[in-house]
């Protein structure tokens, strides 16, 4: 299972929840956040968890990841979007 | 290959565009309103469906014409599109994107705010087709350019 957290910024917000949950032990440092790319941050278990910031633009990327992922035959079911407030 | 003509909210440039490309509207002179019309998602999308990724057609070379409505954060929502295909084991370089919405005119954007924005579809849709028509030489020259960029 994918794990997307996303956050109303840059993905700062995400990118500082989720280190915190993988004990600060993230694949990438924060200066690699770009607005709206999704980026694979780390595993628990076999869940694999991706953080992305989408500024003001929530449901327009949520469309536009369920459209990118159809692309490739993949399934939108495989995939969690949360997210993140704070 | 895919091209993909974006705009705002995928109702009147990126959808002119796609469908001179394709040929179902004329690239040697200016279209009557019925023509405008007659391609049928013509100033029809909804805010619901901005960031969907609408087919249009395949070229005469075999590539796939998409548009996008992308809202005010299009950078945004290109690379959220373009790093989820990447993640789902695509390529990002199959996938081309052109902005359409610079070479529309304000009475084009007016009428088309008015229409789908503001839900004055009578009157704001005969604005939109007027400024579109009067934009047309230009989105012939943009078409063409996009076709010369990808080496036609």
């Amino acid at each position: 299972m994918n794990f997307l957290y996303y956050s109303l910024d840059d993905g700062s917000k995400a990118f500082h929840k989720m280190k915190h949950l993988l004990d600060g032990d993230p694949f990438f440092l924060q200066t690699d956040l770009t607005p709206g790319k999704v980026i694979p941050i780390g595993q628990i278990g076999t869940d694999l968890i991706f953080i992305s910031g989408v500024g003001k633009s929530e449901a327009i990327c949520r469309m536009a990841w369920a459209h990118a992922l159809s692309q490739n035959g993949k399934s939108l079911s495989d995939w969690t979007f949360i997210r993140v407030d704070e | 290959m895919n091209i993909v003509y974006f705009c705002f909210g995928s109702a009147h440039s990126s959808i002119v565009s796609a469908h001179i490309h394709l040929g179902d509207l004329p690239s040697e002179r200016i279209p009557t309103e019925q023509e405008i019309l007659a391609v049928g998602d013509f100033d029809s999308n909804i805010t619901y469906f901005l960031g969907t990724l609408f087919y249009k057609g395949t070229d005469e070379l075999g590539r796939r014409v998409f548009t996008m409505g992308m809202g005010p954060e299009m950078d945004i929502v290109r690379e959220a599109f373009l790093s989820m295909i990447e993640l789902s084991g695509g390529k990002r370089e199959d996938y081309v994107f052109f902005m359409a919405l610079p070479h529309i005119n304000r009475l084009a954007k007016f009428g088309g705010a008015l229409s789908r924005r503001y839900g004055l579809t009578h009157w704001g849709r005969k604005l939109a087709i007027k400024g579109i028509q009067q934009s047309y030489p230009r989105l012939i020259e943009f078409v063409k350019n996009c076709k010369n960029a990808l080496g036609e």
